[in-house]
């Protein structure tokens, strides 16, 4: 006896296109691919150089956004006035712009004559654009919002009592977070983390506006395929493949449990 | 039954695709020769023009080429000029994965010849030289291609994969500097944006790019002898949708009328 | 004074919770009622869960609540054993039990051993390991009772802490805390139904009724089925003679109102209406604010003040007992009334009978209704017919059970103020 009821042969159709358009363009890159440059081009060092800045760069911008994020979406899960909502709004915001639009604003506030980067270069003569620190506070701002709504979510899920139990028996706030509630979120904050990572390795717009683009400090792999699709095809198929099969290796390292379920 | 319904849904997606890709834009052709319209010509003599007529062209041409577009329209009423511009290298690839342009203008030939077998012959239509841009002010102090070799000025050059970065390579080797950028943008309109926004304390452009920037930045004149020459091709595309208007553009640029908007751009024609 | 003196205020949307509640050190105090009467939100109070403004709560000589002071539910060493336990999840049962300890800060591996002891006395000690998530209710339950007693608590608050266990367990558990409590000298406050728990365990019992107290005994009479399983009670007091033995007309009117007081104080605190003209010394003042005097009633005899006195009683009465107001013994029968009502749902009386075997229509319980209908027929009966039965409707509700009232007993001396 069939428990569920079978779908709507009409929702199969959409379903299989919906399937093709997101699996059918990877089939193409694999079968273009040049097989027989393919570890002579990943070997190479400006791309082995790519890669490895495109994996710093994402580590560290996910890990800041561990540690902005997670208190953030801490406050604004026990928050229910209008100011966490508008809060809540702001945060979104880049998750709606054009990533270009992003490195633009960063540019103004923290460019050698911007907002906060004039005074700071004036001050200390640091200057941020064209630094791999502009790398991964570009990736930061796109990738933000990502782990703020995940583990929101997931906080709001989680009914206080618990937290109010243990609170009777001596508890500090303190120790209520790092005891119960934390592990209580962890599987929305790993999955939070997973897509602030896929998203700041992802990242080009903002990065190649506000970081620009130089071998070795801010040429991530997303700036090298896309300069290298204009010199040298093939290779550019090449790194795409590259890329692909690192996101791959990372979703598939943390499947299962971690990515369905954002709810704790 | 439900294998009916597959089957009909399916029908009706290959109609829609079928709809969908018939649906591009009927080219406006006229049955006049192409030959009817050369350069220079009267407009009451050559026949209307119709349709849209898309044109790829090198990022330092935008300024210019978009002049040139509304003449053409008001001379052509029927017609539309649509623009893309951008990186050279960049407009090849697009070219060459099939994008439906009718007209290709580079900013050095190596690129048009990438495509040499996607076009009809080229002609040179104006010459481009190098200049140092510096934000209004020159802050950094820039005085010479010398200045280029110094770590501690922040610099921006064009990647060496579009034509600007390429010409400006082959500049520094004939000078003998060895040039110490921070950051390699992808076209000429990125390098010159970050001159005009005070990021860099300088750039390497074309002379055009700094007339055509205005008060934000000042030029710096590259020594004769070092310079680099790009010479600008325009081509129509085989495949051209549009072939008679591509023509007719073609022809409104290699003209007198194209020639002194060139010029006063700061191009050299010929 | 060691233990807890509680006065507590809370108030909830259109709930009132108004209870005074004390226990001395080692003393358990076992709080029943019908769900919904206030028990569990007493125990919030107490521990600073549920925000108590205008509530006293002193424990072990320290103030908690009161004087301009709340101590944050963290700071008040209060031992609680929730109704679905609340453990946390992720932790093992050893963890769990070492909880207040470890949050106090005593050392990691002292904790874990005072948690083990007592996992073991409590029969879980094989299950430490085990992750909460993973425990039966019965083990969860257990678990919770570790973590209330091993985190040295002042003052145990046990909210129907075996209900999850069989009855074997049960007794097991239960002598167990007897014997723990007996030498840790801690206050107990225990929410139970199970009359077992009371009998086993419990020094006194406090019953709740909508947020207020309405009895306090030793264990046998506070547990029997009460007021809140009738329905909510409002009390008529006929002052004057009752038609005690034989059928004597009572007069509403007649006679000194000596034990008018003691009556009245004995019912608060439901609502109580004293149909009386004159009332003497048991005037209704602030002291009584449960009592409301209705006069003028006398006139169309005694059913007819009844109804009127239920009518001033309002809509929120579902059982009204009617009291004479001379016998002040004779409220010791009104438990039993108020039970027998209970136990037979379709019955709209419940009458005492008196000593000479025949029924007291104004020793009883009424349904609402019932007084109102009986009220109801032929109003003007009574006056044309004066030598009949005035008592005669009321006789007559059927169905009605009877009830052999106990002899007239002596009634608790209450402490002031409680």
């Amino acid at each position: 006896m069939r428990t569920r009821p079978r779908a709507p042969a009409g929702l199969l159709v959409p379903a299989a296109l919906a399937v093709a358009l997101l699996v059918l363009p990877f089939v193409a890159l694999v079968v273009r691919a040049p097989w027989g440059r393919l570890t002579t081009t990943i070997a190479s060092e400006p791309v082995v150089e790519a890669l490895g800045l495109s994996l710093r760069c994402a580590t560290a911008a996910t890990a800041i956004c561990l540690v902005l994020g997670v208190p953030l979406a801490w406050v604004l899960a026990r928050s229910g006035g209008w100011a966490a909502r508008v809060v809540r709004a702001l945060v979104t915001v880049p998750l709606v712009l054009p990533p270009v639009v992003g490195g633009v604003a960063l540019l103004m506030l923290l460019g050698r004559v911007g907002l906060l980067g004039g005074p700071l270069e004036r001050w200390t003569g640091v200057t941020l654009p064209f630094t791999t620190p502009a790398v991964v506070i570009a990736e930061t701002f796109v990738a933000l919002p990502f782990l703020v709504i995940a583990v929101e979510g997931t906080l709001r899920g989680l009914d206080g009592r618990t937290e109010a139990a243990a609170a009777t028996f001596g508890a500090s706030p303190w120790y209520v977070l790092r005891r119960v509630t934390l592990p209580r979120a962890l599987p929305g904050i790993v999955s939070g983390a997973v897509l602030a990572f896929a998203r700041a390795l992802g990242e080009f717009g903002a990065t190649i506006t506000f970081a620009g683009n130089f071998p070795g400090a801010t040429r991530t792999m997303p700036l090298a395929i896309y300069l290298t699709m204009e010199s040298d095809p093939e290779a550019a198929i090449a790194l795409s493949l590259v890329l692909v099969a690192v996101s791959l290796v990372i979703l598939l390292a943390l499947r299962g449990r971690w990515l369905t379920g954002v709810r704790a | 039954m439900t294998a009916t319904r597959t089957r009909t849904a399916l029908a009706l997606l290959v109609a829609a695709a079928a709809a969908l890709a018939g649906c591009s834009s009927a080219p406006g052709g006229t049955d006049a020769p192409p030959g009817a319209a050369e350069a220079g010509g009267d407009a009451t003599a050559a026949p209307q023009l119709t349709g849209e007529v898309v044109v790829l062209a090198a990022a330092s041409l935008s300024e210019v080429f978009t002049g040139l577009g509304e003449r053409f329209e008001q001379e052509n009423p029927g017609v539309t000029v649509t623009f893309g511009f951008g990186a050279s290298s960049a407009l090849a690839q697009q070219v060459r994965a099939g994008a439906p342009a009718d007209l290709l203008a580079t900013a050095n030939t190596s690129t048009m010849e990438q495509v040499a077998d996607l076009t009809g012959t080229p002609e040179v239509f104006a010459t481009n030289t190098l200049q140092i841009a510096v934000p209004a002010g020159n802050p950094g102090g820039v005085t010479g291609v010398e200045d280029f070799a110094d770590p501690d000025l922040t610099l921006a050059l064009c990647a060496a994969e579009v034509p600007c970065g390429s010409a400006a390579a082959e500049m520094f080797a004939a000078a003998g500097v060895v040039p110490q950028p921070d950051t390699y943008e992808k076209d000429v309109s990125a390098t010159l944006t970050k001159v005009v926004l005070g990021e860099v304390d300088a750039a390497v452009v074309y002379r055009t790019d700094v007339i055509a920037a205005g008060d934000a930045v000042e030029g710096v004149d590259v020594p004769e002898d070092v310079d680099v020459v790009n010479d600008y091709p325009v081509a129509v595309l085989a495949d051209a949708p549009n072939p008679e208007a591509a023509a007719a553009f073609r022809d409104l640029v290699l003209s007198v009328v194209g020639a002194e908007a060139l010029e006063a751009a700061g191009f050299v024609v010929s | 004074m060691t233990g807890l003196r509680a006065r507590l205020a809370v108030r909830r949307g259109d709930f009132a919770l108004d209870v005074a509640l004390d226990a001395g050190p080692g003393e358990v105090v076992a709080l029943v009622g019908a769900n919904g009467s206030g028990k569990t939100t007493a125990l919030h109070a107490l521990t600073g869960l549920v925000p108590a403004a205008g509530s006293r709560v002193e424990l072990a000589g320290r103030v908690l609540d009161g004087d301009g002071v709340h101590v944050p539910s963290a700071e008040r060493g209060i031992g609680t054993v929730f109704q679905d336990h609340l453990l946390v999840p992720h932790l093992s049962a050893l963890e769990n039990a070492a909880f207040g300890l470890r949050a106090r800060g005593v050392r990691a591996a002292d904790a874990r051993t005072e948690a083990a002891r007592w996992l073991d006395r409590l029969g879980v000690g094989d299950r430490a390991g085990v992750r909460a998530a993973r425990l039966s209710g019965g083990q969860s339950q257990r678990v919770a009772l570790a973590r209330a007693l091993a985190s040295r608590p002042r003052l145990l608050l046990l909210d129907e802490p075996f209900s999850a266990l069989d009855a074997g367990s049960r007794a097991e558990v239960r002598a167990l805390l007897r014997e723990h409590l007996a030498e840790a000298g801690v206050p107990v406050l225990l929410v139970s139904h199970d009359a077992a728990d009371l009998d086993g365990l419990a020094d006194r019992v406090v019953r709740l009724d909508r947020g207020r107290v309405v009895a306090r005994g030793a264990t046998a009479a506070g547990s029997a089925p009460g007021p809140a399983d009738a329905g909510r009670v409002g009390a008529l007091v006929v002052a004057g003679g009752a038609g005690g033995a034989g059928g004597r007309a009572p007069r509403p009117d007649a006679g000194p109102a000596a034990g008018l007081g003691p009556v009245l104080d004995a019912l608060a605190p439901w609502p109580t209406v004293l149909l009386a003209e004159h009332p003497g010394p048991a005037a209704p003042d602030g002291r009584r604010p449960h009592v409301r005097l209705l006069r003028g009633a006398a006139g169309g005899g005694p059913v007819a003040a009844l109804a009127a006195g239920l009518r001033a009683l309002g809509d929120g009465v579902d059982v009204a007992v009617v009291v004479p107001g001379d016998r002040p013994g004779a409220v010791a029968a009104v438990p039993r009334l108020l039970a027998a009502l209970a136990e037979h749902p379709g019955a709209r009386a419940a009458v005492a009978l008196g000593p000479d075997g025949h029924p007291q229509p104004l020793l009883a319980a009424y349904r609402a209704a019932a007084l109102a209908d009986a009220a109801a027929a032929a109003p003007g009966e009574e006056r044309s017919a004066p030598r009949a039965d005035p008592l005669l409707r009321l006789r007559t509700v059927a169905p009605a059970v009877l009830v052999a009232a106990p002899p007239d007993a002596a009634l608790p001396r209450r402490a002031p103020g409680s």
